[in-house]
């Protein structure tokens, strides 16, 4: 159950949101989220590019760096091992000598001068290189050591004993190869210890060990940061920086390098890259701070990004101007739409796609329907009203019908009946103003209209018809409508009285009330009741062609009043059945010093 | 003392004007009719009225062609056209040829005399035209005593009620129920017995000829005469002398 509500619950927030964005994109402009969306789009798109760019830029580099590093480190471990093959044939050179050698396979404890003597014979090795910085020789047999170590001066000739348990030594022998390495002091690049075997059966006699420095290794390696390393991992040499080589050295062996060959040394990222002699067990490593590369690409990346964005911008813009070109025509068309019909049906002539073009073309099309539509329906019902109104001006020719009513009038007063000659000009009054009179006329002119009618229905009435007036003479001037005062009467006495009612009093006033002119007609008699009421309404807003005869006279008065003044007038009606009914006017607003003129 | 003409062929439209308007407050004291611009014409060279109304409409000459007319001999009065068109050309062009207003039929009496007003005000601004009293005419009642009067007075006359009728615009029929619900008794019935009256006063003198009494009580013919005696007095002439002497 709960899992229904939740449910529930999330369908309609999912409901919710769905019309709130739908809301909110009905009020934006076209262009507006074409272009959001569009530069949101080529943003990411442009940082998307940018950003795999980069990382393809950086791994690349990355391996470029790391194959030309290698392929140098390669080359320069080939050096080391040729470089390192030179020393061993350096170290034993002894073994060219014969005295020296002899000497040196001597198992028999040689004297001081004797071993002075090899001391300067040796001598001239030292200084036949120029990367020594230190030569040392230990005789094995003599348990002493000639040498020269860095800093001194001097060859010396010193004791040593329990060579055969150096470590070094036991490497030595136990290589392949009689050499061994091993790290040394601070400005040596290594020590390398070679032994001299007795050549029959290969007994070491003596054992070597020189530091060199390292300008074998870094002659040409000037900018890259390496070092070497003793296989089993020792920190043999390294040339880099004090951060760097601090940090190697704390580590001591070769660092652990992640699948991508980076490897974090105190804190800062270096490329890895290693080249190895298996021979002498030695591996030389190039770190290159990756700061060095990723700078390169941060660069890059970087000017890509702005290149994209500067693009996106251009393209935005450009897309801007393009698309306002293009949605410009919906303004035009908009309008058209939401001014349709309102007097005239114009035709639009706009365009610049295919879509607008089309539209622009239908909407003149209906335009042209409804025009057409409107006028034949308009003009028919003109034409017909017309048609009416000449058939009855030509049934009654209006010089035979005055002519007539002048003679029966005449016939009056010469029996002495004045009333009935008053009765026969009040008709022909009315019937030359319904026929004649203007749209609007004063109220003063309709009064005189009313007035004759309601004359004319007292003579048939008698005191069976009261009317009572209250029109101020300064409202006389008012525009209004011909015939709006007496159709009402008229339908006032029509339907006011029936059955068993046979009199009615007519209250008519007029007033200008909040801006407006207000023209009463109430009257006592039988009201209508509810229904009918609502059905009289609802007649007003009937705009078919064809009104049938009973209602025509209001509706046909409410059609006028709103053509005529436009939503604010009106006929407001009220009834109640068995008190009388209510008939109210609205006519637009006048204005307030001269009442003559119609400020609509 | 002024004087204004009626020009229209139609009877009715000289009876409303006559009756309708209130002349003696115009000081006003005769109408002159005419049916057609001719006659208009001659009567305007005579009597000079003041007003001239004038239909549009008529034979012989139109309103439009006497008012033309009139220009040329310079007669000067004012035109008021009555016409049963309402139609604008018609009003402009009587305007242009000098018409002062222009009432439509049928006329209404307060437009008539506001009309009347205007031009009178304006052909003599010294008078003043608002008397109050505004019958000029005779009533009916007036006219049956007139009748009256002139049957007794005028017995011997030849006296027809369709001339009363004409004088004083009243239908004939009216006058005749008017006079006799007044008198009691009928128009010609009081004329036969006013005759008949004298008739016998005459025939008591024994030396006037039957004939001349005919003729003098208004009965050209004495076997007329003698019939219409005989069925008032029940006798002949001679028998009712003889009876008297």
């Amino acid at each position: 159950m709960m899992y229904d509500t939740a449910m529930k619950k999330d369908n309609i927030t999912i409901k919710n949101t769905k019309k709130i964005i739908k809301e909110k994109l009905d009020k934006t402009p076209l262009w507006v989220t074409f272009i959001f969306l569009t530069a949101f789009f080529l943003l990411c798109l442009t940082f998307g590019l940018s950003y795999s760019n980069y990382r393809w830029n950086r791994n690349r580099t990355i391996r470029e760096n790391i194959k030309e590093t290698t392929s140098l480190l390669e080359l320069k471990i080939e050096n080391m091992e040729e470089y390192l093959n030179e020393l061993s044939d350096f170290c034993v050179l002894p073994v060219r000598d014969s005295y020296l050698y002899r000497e040196i396979l001597k198992t028999k404890k040689l004297n001081v001068s004797e071993l002075e003597r090899i001391m300067n014979t040796l001598r001239v090795y030292y200084y036949t290189r120029n990367d020594l910085m230190a030569y040392n020789i230990y005789l094995l047999n003599q348990d002493v050591c000639i040498g020269r170590n860095y800093g001194n001066q001097r060859m010396k000739i010193t004791e040593a004993k329990s060579i055969r348990s150096l470590a070094e030594y036991k490497s030595c022998v136990e290589s392949g190869i009689g050499s061994a390495i091993t790290s040394s002091q601070d400005n040596s690049l290594l020590t390398f210890y070679h032994t001299i075997i007795r050549i029959p059966d290969r007994y070491p006699v003596a054992l070597v060990k020189i530091e060199v420095d390292d300008t074998a290794l870094t002659l040409g390696l000037a900018e890259k940061n390496i070092a070497l390393y003793k296989d089993g991992g020792t920190l043999l040499f390294t040339n880099a920086n004090s951060d760097l080589k601090y940090g190697l050295s704390r580590i001591g062996h070769i660092p652990n390098v992640d699948k991508n060959n980076i490897t974090s040394i105190n804190g800062k990222k270096y490329l890895f890259s290693s080249a190895s002699s298996e021979k002498y067990g030695i591996s030389l490593v190039a770190y290159t701070p990756m700061e060095n590369i990723t700078d390169d690409i941060k660069k890059d990346g970087r000017f890509s990004v702005m290149q994209g964005l500067t693009f996106l911008l251009i393209s935005l813009i450009i897309t801007y101007f393009i698309i306002r070109f293009l949605t410009e025509p919906f303004s035009i068309l908009i309008s058209s739409h939401e001014n349709f019909g309102e007097n005239e049906f114009s035709k639009i002539n706009i365009g610049r796609s295919l879509e607008v073009a089309r539209l622009s073309e239908s909407f003149n099309l209906m335009s042209e329907r409804m025009e057409k539509l409107i006028n034949e329906n308009l003009i028919a019902s003109i034409n017909e009203k017309s048609a009416q109104l000449s058939a009855l001006e030509a049934q009654v020719n209006p010089h035979f019908l005055y002519n007539t009513l002048q003679a029966i009038g005449s016939e009056a007063l010469i029996n002495d009946q004045d009333v009935i000659y008053e009765m026969i000009t009040k008709l022909a009054q009315n019937l030359r103003y319904s026929i004649k009179a203007p749209n609007r006329v004063k109220l003063r002119e309709e009064m005189i209209f009313a007035q004759n009618y309601i004359d004319l229905q007292q003579v048939r009435m008698g005191d069976r018809l009261v009317v009572e007036k209250n029109i101020s003479d300064e409202l006389l001037d008012v525009e209004v409508p011909k015939c709006c005062i007496q159709p009402i009467i008229e339908n006032s006495i029509k339907h006011g009285i029936s059955g068993e009612r046979r009199s009615i009093k007519i209250k008519l006033s007029a007033m200008i009330y909040e801006g407006q002119f207000i023209i009463r007609v109430s009257d006592d008699g039988i009201g209508m009741s509810p229904n009918t009421l609502a059905a009289l309404r609802a007649s007003f807003d009937d705009t078919s062609f064809g009104n049938r005869q009973e209602s025509i006279g209001l509706a046909n008065l409410y059609s006028r009043l709103k053509i005529m003044y436009g939503d604010d007038a009106g006929i407001d009606i009220k009834s109640i059945a068995g008190e009388g009914t209510t008939v109210i006017l609205i006519l637009c607003s006048q204005e307030d010093d001269n009442a003559s003129s119609v400020n609509c | 003392m002024h004087q204004v003409l009626i020009v229209d062929d139609e009877r009715p439209v000289q009876i409303a004007i006559k009756k309708l308007g209130e002349w003696d407050r115009f000081n006003i004291d005769k109408t002159y009719y005419a049916e057609n611009g001719r006659e208009a014409l001659m009567i305007m060279n005579e009597v000079r009225p003041a007003i001239v109304f004038v239909d549009i409409n008529m034979p012989i000459m139109s309103g439009i062609e006497l008012m033309k007319k009139a220009a040329e001999t310079n007669v000067n009065c004012r035109f008021i056209v009555i016409s049963g068109y309402d139609d604008f050309s018609y009003a402009q062009k009587s305007i242009r040829y000098g018409a002062s207003d222009y009432l439509l039929k049928p006329v209404v009496k307060s437009e008539l005399n506001a009309a009347i007003e205007r031009v009178m005000k304006d052909l003599y601004p010294n008078e003043v035209f608002d008397a109050a009293n505004s019958s000029s005419d005779f009533t009916a009642e007036e006219v049956a005593e007139i009748i009256k009067t002139t049957i007794e007075n005028n017995y011997s006359d030849n006296i027809r009620l369709q001339d009363f009728a004409d004088k004083y615009f009243f239908s004939k029929e009216y006058l005749s129920r008017l006079f006799k619900s007044i008198n009691g008794i009928g128009i010609s019935e009081y004329l036969t017995e006013v005759r008949m009256k004298r008739a016998g006063e005459l025939l008591r003198q024994p030396d006037i000829k039957i004939t001349d009494i005919a003729q003098r009580v208004g009965y050209p013919d004495k076997n007329y005469f003698s019939k219409a005696f005989h069925s008032y007095y029940n006798m002949t002439p001679s028998a009712y002398r003889k009876e008297m002497i």
